[in-house]
């Protein structure tokens, strides 16, 4: 069953187009990273499979229904971000046993566990945490839920590196015991691109691409050489990013396939090959600029 | 290790209505707090701001002191106002969504803690009229005292039966507000701007509001006065689920 | 364990080695029922997907056996195949490297053997391996 299905999704907010006619569908129990540059659309078409916001048009479908106030979507989906609000009057742990009482699979042990892990204060109010504990609070809630849809919009806000590296490891450590279908946006793709399965890389509201992570890495690689070698090699070549390495060096991506194709036929010809890290890949898949921001200071 | 994942809860709405209100009531104690405390000023202006004047010659003097609790229920009404418009800002419905809801449901569960407020604030106003009482004998003296100062018992009750109508009533009202001015903030002008022009207005030229106005509030019998003011509320919250009904949150 | 996630080699190719190499070394016995992916993806931080995919690079070469409902097993030709699969491809592929290496820098074959010689007489003392 695809959880998650859109089609020719379009949403606009008076005459801005934040989403332009995308479809895609997330199967079961997968964990997708949403990935793509600021403004990019990321958070509002998470707002909409949750059910926060309006489609202007299009169709959307999560549990094969339309989840705008849809209260099965709502009960079976949790959206973790640095948006959530509790009541001001109630301690972290009220705010738990509250939690407790509107998702059925919670696991208060978790929690808990959790809970004393990062060392936070059961008698703490939530608007007095600082932000990196507002979002390992946040984090706790959305994993202890164990909603079959768990969304994570930029969760990773103020939390500082040790405590990322914990909450992927739980991420993934609960998600093999339980598994469920998640999504989660970020920009730091190179920390979380081990626990992904799938990539969605939107920009300008647009989707670029939905694939596997490997298939990802393995699509594009980087040349380095001469630049009289590069230019001629790769003439008629799509590029996704160039820049100049000193003087007489050029540095280019380009996809695997093509690559492999020119070198058999042209030999190495001291030409050097390289991987190209997911997240620099995502950034020249959607940059407008095709020198990145070498383009400004190499001006000959 | 299972092969199909969790499955699916399905809701029930009502369900889903009443975990609301209850994580409602105890995370707004705060707004209950600061009821009391606004009634305790009321109760402090009605002790000092009283109309007196007084009459006599030289060898008899007589002092008349006038005490109201209405200020303890004007008060209220404005409390319960304030807070029935409060609950449908952003804030307080982002809580609302951070866990399970549809928007229908949280209209439905604000109405519940409305409709608390209410019978609290009414029994607290009536009460604190009572306390008023017992402050002024005790502080003023107890010389001579009024018929309607001992407050019979049907009296009291009635009282704070009245006040629950007409606190469900304006509640209903600010509710309204609140939701208008969600969908456009346009009607954060709009409406004070019609309150003050319109009332005054609309009651001099047409008497049919008059009438209407009278119809629900000029009303001898409590049970048609519960009857008025309780579908009149009740029509107030309708029109507001409506019309919030395709707002957009978080 | 540690992935190298920067370097050429996809994680799911390096599970893949991985898994060659403890059989090798003789840490899985014919018939025996190798990691699940979950069990990999726990030990080696990655999305089991993943990991079943470099599973599957062993099973499409016949390395691994499905058992339907209970999961991968070694087969029994399993060593020499990966013996040979990998000194044919992958030990092929580094000698030319280092050939590569030595032409550019003009040392002679003989060095280059004495060179070897001294790698394999420090490496059995170090380290050695089993099952060989």
């Amino acid at each position: 069953m695809d959880v998650i299905s859109c089609q020719g999704l379009t949403k606009t907010f008076g005459r801005v187009r934040a989403l332009n006619n995308i479809t895609f569908t997330i199967g079961q129990n997968r964990i997708t990273g949403l990935i793509g540059p600021n403004g990019a659309g990321k958070t509002t078409l998470l707002k909409i499979i949750a059910g926060f916001l309006r489609a202007s048009s299009g169709e959307v479908r999560v549990f094969s229904e339309d989840p705008f106030n849809n209260l099965k979507v709502a009960a079976n989906m949790i959206f973790i971000d640095d948006q959530m609000r509790f009541p001001q009057s109630l301690t972290l742990s009220e705010i738990l046993a509250s939690a407790a009482a509107f998702y059925e699979n919670w696991d208060m042990e978790l929690a808990r566990g959790l809970f004393d892990y990062f060392s936070l204060d059961p008698e703490q109010y939530h608007h007095k945490l600082s932000k990196g504990m507002k979002s390992t609070f946040n984090m706790i809630i959305g994993l202890a839920a164990r909603c079959p849809l768990t969304i994570f919009d930029e969760p990773t806000t103020g939390m500082d590196a040790g405590v990322r590296k914990d909450f992927y490891r739980a991420l993934l450590r609960d998600y093999l015991q339980n598994p469920r279908t998640i999504i989660i946006s970020s920009h730091l793709l190179n920390e979380i691109e081990d626990i992904l399965e799938d990539i969605f890389l939107l920009s300008e509201g647009e989707k670029r691409l939905q694939t596997p992570v490997s298939d990802l890495k393995e699509f594009a690689v980087a040349l380095r050489g001469r630049r009289e070698v590069i230019d001629k090699l790769t003439a008629d070549q799509e590029i996704y990013y160039q820049k100049s390495v000193g003087k007489d060096y050029s540095y280019v991506v380009i996809r695997r396939d093509a690559a492999e194709e020119l070198l058999k036929k042209a030999g190495r010809d001291g030409l050097e090959v390289f991987p190209v890290k997911a997240d620099d890949l995502c950034v020249y898949l959607t940059s407008r600029k095709r020198g990145g921001i070498d383009s400004v200071f190499d001006r000959n | 290790m299972s092969l199909t994942g969790i499955s699916l809860t399905e809701p029930s709405f009502f369900d889903t209505v009443k975990k609301q209100f209850l994580y409602k009531l105890k995370g707004r104690l705060g707004l209950f707090l600061a009821m009391i405390g606004v009634q305790i000023m009321a109760l402090l202006f009605s002790l000092s701001g009283a109309s007196s004047h007084g009459m006599g010659d030289n060898l008899l003097y007589f002092s008349f002191n006038e005490f109201s609790s209405d200020q303890v229920i004007w008060f209220t009404f404005l409390w319960i106002f304030v807070v029935a418009v409060l609950i449908t800002t952003k804030d307080y419905q982002n809580i609302d969504f951070t866990f399970v809801a549809n928007r229908l449901s949280s209209h439905l569960s604000n109405v519940g803690f409305l409709i608390t407020a209410a019978v609290i604030g009414g029994v607290t106003a009536m009460l604190s009229g009572i306390l008023l009482r017992i402050v002024i004998y005790f502080t003023r003296g107890h010389y001579l005292l009024s018929e309607n100062f001992i407050a019979a018992p049907e009296v009291v009750l009635t009282g704070i039966a009245v006040t629950i109508l007409y606190l469900l009533l304006v509640s209903a009202l600010g509710y309204f507000c609140g939701v208008l001015v969600q969908l456009s903030k346009v009607f954060i002008v709009i409406l004070p701007a019609l309150y003050i022009g319109t009332v005054d207005f609309l009651a001099r030229e047409l008497p049919v509001i008059v009438k209407v106005y009278n119809f629900i509030i000029g009303e001898n019998s409590l049970a048609l006065l519960a009857v008025k003011v309780l579908i009149t509320t009740a029509l107030i919250y309708a029109c507001s689920c409506v019309l919030a009904n395709r707002l957009e949150v978080r | 364990m540690e992935l190298n996630a920067v370097e050429g080699k996809p994680i799911y190719v390096q599970i893949a080695e991985w898994l060659e190499e403890e059989i090798l070394r003789g840490h899985i016995k014919e018939h025996e029922k190798i990691y699940s992916q979950y069990q990999l993806a726990e030990m080696f931080n990655i999305n089991p997907a993943t990991a079943a995919k470099g599973i599957n690079i062993l099973a499409d070469q016949g390395i691994l056996y499905k058992k339907r409902g209970l999961g991968m097993f070694l087969s029994p030709e399993a060593k020499e195949k990966i013996r040979d699969k990998r000194k044919n491809h992958t030990l092929k592929k580094l000698v030319e490297e280092v050939v590569f290496e030595a032409r550019l820098l003009g040392v002679s074959e003989a060095e280059l053997i004495s060179m070897i010689r001294d790698a394999g007489k420090e490496f059995d003392e170090h380290e050695g391996i089993e099952g060989g």
